[in-house]
């Protein structure tokens, strides 16, 4: 009997494996990106990494960044990325016995899924740029994606500070984003 | 016993490791009529084994140039398969040829190990009148002679073919009536296709009325005439039938998306649009990063079309749809506020091109774009979606990634070229016409095997 389960063992082995090369991350799209593993082998992610805040008034606008690594990229999966993801809470009172998060990217919609990672993030040395999917846009009611820059504004200081930009509007009227289009963001964390 | 249980168990095993490591989820599929035959319509991306077929076809060395030559006119986005009561499959595969007297078209027939090919012409010198009657709604009939030759042995028996009187789409127009037709007149298309029965496949000898002589070229002439069904309820709307409702029907159009396509000097975007609700055409708002905005029509009104520009420089903006224009154009569909029958979109660019995207099935595109808050919500898809984005536009911004199609970039061709390859690699439903002058438009695909856009001029 032993012999049958270590063939299925090999077997499954067998069909699911896929030859997968890392190779660095600015090699992308120069030639197939079948079967590779982008790496950022220079770290560039690092500094991103943490609790960015903003706050406004009463209204702080959180950021909370983390490493993607190795994310599959495609169905069926063609080949794998280091990104940035994220999410984010908008709320009121930060800090104080009255805090309220008025908007949570995390959220149960009414098909059951549930988001954790909105952002899809790409980093250089001083900066980070990409995608994201705003699940309280427009007052809750909407998702709207958009493009996002982050560029780190004092390189060598404590607290990093960076500037948070959403750099292009939706081509429908009245659908909004509830991040804040253009601030300065604070790494708290 | 015991020894051939373990055997049976073993076996078992290996079947559902490899049934499970290789089965994908067939997306897309649309499945047109339930008769006697099933009739879909697929890409050849859809088709790996036939695009396999045929790509060794080509590269193999005894495929004679003129045979590659028509395996290299396919148009890859419209492939008809009948699959018959014993599930034996027929594919049609139209040729990106100019019709004249002839259509010509390639036919894939499945047998139990492999697939013949055939080259079907249809002659009859009504083509133009037929294609006319049906883009104008009007019942026709066609009377063809075909000629049928095996590619691979024209001195073989090739066989006879299943209902040759009517080559027709759906195969229930034997007599000569429409009653099989599972669509309205309005729905149906100018495509002609049928059941090929190789030598020795008996399979469907019951249903068969052809001739069965042998050499080829042979020619069979249909004594009565042909009645065309439709493939897909969506498929006969026409994309230049729905510029010419929007010329006809509004008095000002002409004018107005003339002067719109006239506004790409500017640097702020402008646009138009035309709801249900409402007799006049309107100019949308500018938000304050200069990129148009269309309000979401009041009650049941619907856009029936709209167009906007993207502004100079043209070396700063898309020469074809952006990603956002495409994620808001879904968006507007999945709250059901298109006319998505005949909903035209048009895009004039600083660039100096001119497109209107029209689409024959919105399910597609809507379920490619919809967002998690959206019921047709498939997380596989919006998996490949974020994917396919980065590829072409870049949009998690690496400053590593060349995207495919580049807003910094006056290659409008390159642009060009791989949108339509976004397009019609992952079925999304659009059809793309350009213009030189924003009025006389051009139905336009891309052969990737030729690296050759195919155009076909509107009436």
């Amino acid at each position: 009997m032993k012999k049958y389960i270590l063939s299925i063992l090999i077997c499954t082995f067998f069909f699911n494996c896929k030859a997968q090369t890392t190779v660095n991350i600015n090699t992308f799209n120069q030639g197939d990106n079948s079967n590779k593993y982008f790496k950022d082998l220079n770290n560039y992610r690092q500094k991103f990494v943490g609790i960015w805040e903003n706050t406004i008034d009463t209204t702080t606008f959180r950021l909370i960044l983390f490493l993607n690594n190795e994310k599959p990229m495609g169905s069926p999966i063609d080949y794998y990325k280091d990104f940035i993801g994220g999410k984010f809470q908008i709320i009121e009172n930060a800090g104080t016995s009255q805090e309220i998060i008025i908007h949570d990217s995390v959220k149960t919609f009414p098909n059951g899924i549930t988001t954790s990672d909105v952002f899809l993030g790409n980093a250089g040395p001083t900066g980070l740029a990409g995608y994201f999917d705003d699940t309280c846009a427009s007052g809750g009611e909407d998702v709207q994606s958009g493009f996002f820059s982050l560029d780190i504004i004092n390189i060598n200081s404590i607290p990093l500070q960076a500037h948070w930009k959403i750099k292009k509007a939706g081509l429908i009227l009245g659908r909004y984003y509830s991040m804040p289009k253009d601030v300065i963001m604070t790494k708290v964390n | 016993m015991k020894h051939f249980i373990k055997m049976a168990f073993y076996l078992l095993s290996i079947i559902s490791i490899f049934g499970i490591s290789s089965c994908e989820r067939e997306l897309y599929e649309n499945q047109i009529a339930e008769g006697k035959e099933r009739i879909t319509i697929k890409t050849l991306e859809d088709l790996p084994f036939l695009k396999n077929s045929i790509n060794s076809k080509i590269s193999n060395k005894s495929t004679t140039n003129k045979e590659i030559d028509y395996f290299q006119l396919i148009d890859e986005s419209k492939i008809v398969v009948i699959e018959d009561e014993n599930n034996l499959k027929t594919y049609t595969l139209p040729l990106k040829l100019e019709m004249t007297d002839e259509l010509i078209n390639l036919i894939a027939k499945e047998t139990s190990d492999e697939l013949k090919y055939y080259l079907v012409k249809y002659t009859s010198t009504n083509f133009d009148e037929w294609i006319y009657n049906l883009r104008n709604n009007i019942f026709t009939t066609i009377e063809t002679e075909q000629t049928i030759i095996d590619f691979e042995d024209e001195s073989r028996c090739f066989g006879s073919v299943e209902f040759f009187l009517c080559p027709s789409t759906q195969h229930f127009t034997i007599s000569g009536n429409t009653d099989g037709c599972v669509h309205s007149i309005d729905k149906w298309m100018p495509i002609l296709s049928m059941s090929i029965q190789v030598c020795g496949d008996n399979s469907a000898a019951s249903s068969n009325s052809g001739s069965g002589t042998s050499g080829t070229p042979v020619i069979l002439t249909s004594p009565t005439p042909c009645n065309v069904c439709p493939v897909n309820e969506e498929d006969e709307n026409n994309p230049c039938d729905k510029i010419k409702k929007l010329k006809d029907n509004l008095p000002t159009f002409n004018e107005e998306i003339s002067n719109l396509a006239s506004r790409t000097n500017l640097t702020v975007e402008d646009g138009l649009y035309k709801v249900t609700n409402s007799n006049v055409i309107q100019n949308p708002g500018i938000s304050n990063e200069g990129s148009v905005s269309f309000a979401i029509p009041q009650g049941n009104g619907k856009y029936v079309f709209m167009g906007h520009t993207h502004n100079s420089p043209s070396s700063a903006t898309y020469s074809v749809p952006s990603y956002v224009d495409l994620e808001g154009l879904a968006y507007l569909m999945n709250l059901d506020k298109v006319e998505e029958e005949n909903f035209v979109c048009f895009l004039f660019t600083a660039d100096g091109t001119y497109y209107a995207l029209t689409f024959e099935s919105t399910e597609n595109f809507k379920t490619f774009f919809a967002t998690v808050f959206d019921s047709n919500f498939n997380q596989e898809i919006a998996d490949k979606k974020v994917k396919l984005m980065d590829e072409y536009y870049n949009i998690s911004n690496d400053i590593n990634i060349i995207p495919l199609i580049k807003e910094n970039s006056t290659d409008n061709l390159q642009d060009k070229k791989n949108f339509l390859k976004l397009l019609q690699n992952n079925n999304l439903g659009v059809k793309l016409l350009e213009s030189t002058d924003s009025e006389n438009y051009t139905e336009i695909s891309y052969n990737e095997t030729t690296d050759q856009i195919i155009s076909i001029p509107c009436p």
